[in-house]
């Protein structure tokens, strides 16, 4: 009976844990992925720029300052993923794509605010790991943040 | 200024990790399996190597003072069988095929039914493992598979193992990298794997002691058909498990106590019972294949209760 | 691919904007480096497996930007910004933006 719990301990509930987060997690990135290449494909039309040019001979017919954030957090199989990979070193592609996919969000959101405008000049993006420290293992929550000034001309179509 | 809106297409995924996890999950688990068995197979060499460096002697006074947590001091309802045991004890380590450490008992109040081998020649065993014992050979056979342990320093070795590769895991995979788990699953089934086979030779180490004292073999799977009667678990979990499954160890215990019974009547040339007080029981069987010949096996029962004035050392087997 | 962290190229007329363009990478340094490092922080001084590590994530993340950047049809990239941020113990998140465009 003991062997059997300290095998339930110490092999089926890690494996199983993290069987869960895998399918789970595949699952939520496989939806959010097609979701973002949606909206991507919807908002295509405004452009970002990240420089503080913009057509000055265009009259503007509207600024908004715009802004985004998204707040991501790692699941129990990307920290395994992530942990395996610091062992040995080189990229962690489970972060990446969690990155990838906070950070388009994060632009998306913003886009989201402004859908007709034409630009967005002086584009900001910023991470920030929000509750590194909590815990000694560190891991963190990060949050995705993108502003800028959103410029409609005047004259494009509505 | 001229924009031209131009949406990615190609490069739109840039670090291309979409969809890559199964590919991490099968290289990094083939990598980590692969460098914790390098790191598991050199910490088991260094520490063979360092066990061997250990004599008996400088094992005995290293761990003199070594304390065992859940021994009891005395208990009047199982002393009786203790002394048995101690008396037992005694007779099994008089000879050269056991190391020389100062052999001691230990009761340590447990249900479950086990022994343990601890550094330093002090042997424990469970209050639940004593009620299930009666025969003596049972209790031989318990006493001689520890002191097999000892002769194998498996008690060291486990333990070196287990301090080095616990080590050796907690710099790989340090606590906040979140795959620690991973570290611990291997070391668990890999550590199994090793202990299987060590109480394997030590079944074989009490049963060729057993034979060697008692000239019998008979009663040393009792305790085993018990376990296995009072067994819940499904054959797989022993994969997992420290010890081989009652059932397994029994049909070893078969096949190994036939090959030392063709081995010891083949070498053993008559000698004489120099023991002269009572003998309680005579065992009589034909030996295989050999038609006029029988085996007389004479067991000294109940020696607990004189003194220790036998000389057990030669096995009391003739030809007759 | 002409690189600038200033809002135009010197010497050169930008003729097209193209948008944003982006490239990250999350890079892990491994247990060897780690013990080599803990080893370096006693007298103190210059990480160099740290700094190499980085310099190799900055340098991949930027190839990526270029990439994207290649793709638009843009042969320079403006007002680059680089971003690096701790995300998890150990792991550090590279990530480098600018605006692609086409100089004469």
């Amino acid at each position: 009976m003991e062997g059997l719990i300290s095998l339930l301990i110490n092999l089926v509930l890690p494996i199983l844990l993290i069987v869960a987060a895998l399918i789970t997690g595949t699952i939520i990135e496989k939806r959010h992925y097609q979701s973002i290449d949606k909206r991507e494909a919807l908002l295509g039309n405004i452009v970002l720029l990240n420089g503080k040019e913009y057509p000055k001979d265009t009259p503007v017919a509207n600024v908004q300052f715009v802004s985004g954030s998204v707040v991501i957090s790692y699941d129990y199989f990307k920290r395994f993923l992530a942990g395996l990979r610091q062992i040995f070193g080189g990229e962690i592609k489970s972060y990446v794509s969690l990155l990838d996919r906070g950070r388009r969000e994060a632009i998306l959101r913003m886009k989201g605010k402004c859908p007709d405008a034409d630009i967005i000049i002086n584009l900001r993006l910023d991470t920030s790991s929000i509750s590194k420290g909590r815990r000694k293992r560190g891991l963190g929550t990060v949050e995705v943040f993108a502003y800028g000034t959103a410029l409609k001309f005047a004259g494009s179509p509505e | 200024m001229k924009i031209i809106n131009k949406p990615l297409t190609k490069t739109a995924d840039i670090s291309s990790a979409r969809g890559t996890a199964m590919k991490e999950l099968r290289q990094l688990v083939l990598f980590t399996i692969v460098l914790l068995t390098v790191l598991y197979f050199s910490v088991g060499l260094l520490v063979d190597f360092i066990v061997s460096g250990i004599s008996f002697e400088s094992e005995a006074s290293l761990f003199k003072n070594f304390k065992i947590s859940k021994a009891l001091p005395k208990d009047p309802g199982e002393n009786k069988k203790l002394e048995k045991a101690k008396v037992i004890l005694r007779i099994l380590t008089s000879g050269d095929s056991v190391p020389p450490l100062p052999y001691n008992l230990i009761l340590i109040k447990k249900k479950e039914p086990n022994a343990f081998a601890f550094p330093g020649g002090k042997i424990g065993l469970t209050t639940g493992l004593l009620d299930l014992l009666n025969d003596e050979t049972e209790i031989a056979f318990v006493l001689g598979h520890e002191l097999g342990h000892f002769s194998n320093r498996d008690h060291l070795k486990g333990l070196g193992r287990g301090v080095g590769f616990g080590l050796a895991v907690a710099v790989v995979f340090k606590p906040e990298y979140g795959a620690k788990s991973f570290g611990n699953m291997v070391n668990f089934v890999l550590q199994r794997t090793y202990s299987q086979d060590s109480e394997k030779k030590a079944d074989h180490f009490g049963l060729e002691l057993v034979y060697s004292k008692y000239g019998s073999i008979r009663g040393t799977d009792h305790l085993f058909k018990i376990l296995q009667q009072n067994d819940k678990l499904p054959g797989w979990a022993y994969m997992f498990s420290t010890h081989p499954s009652p059932q397994k160890r029994i049909l070893e215990l078969q096949k190994f106590g036939k090959k030392i019974e063709k081995e010891r009547t083949h070498k053993t040339t008559a000698s004489p019972i120099k023991s002269t007080s009572s003998v309680s029981s005579i065992a009589l069987h034909p030996l295989n294949g050999c038609k006029a010949k029988f085996v007389v096996t004479i067991r000294i029962h109940r020696c607990y209760q004189y003194n220790l004035d036998y000389d057990i050392d030669n096995p009391v087997i003739f030809r007759c | 691919m002409i690189l600038t962290n200033i809002e135009s190229v010197p010497g050169k007329k930008i003729v097209e904007h193209y948008g944003l363009v982006s490239g990250s990478t999350v890079r892990a340094k491994h247990v060897g480096r780690d013990i080599m490092a803990s080893l370096k922080n006693i007298v103190g001084g210059e990480l160099k497996g740290y700094t190499e590590l980085l310099e190799d994530a900055r340098e991949q993340a930027r190839e990526r930007m270029t990439k994207q950047a290649e793709e638009l049809g843009a042969n320079a990239v403006i007002n680059i910004r680089f971003n690096t941020s701790s995300i998890a113990q150990g792991a550090s998140e590279l990530y480098i933006y600018g605006t692609a465009v086409r100089v004469e």
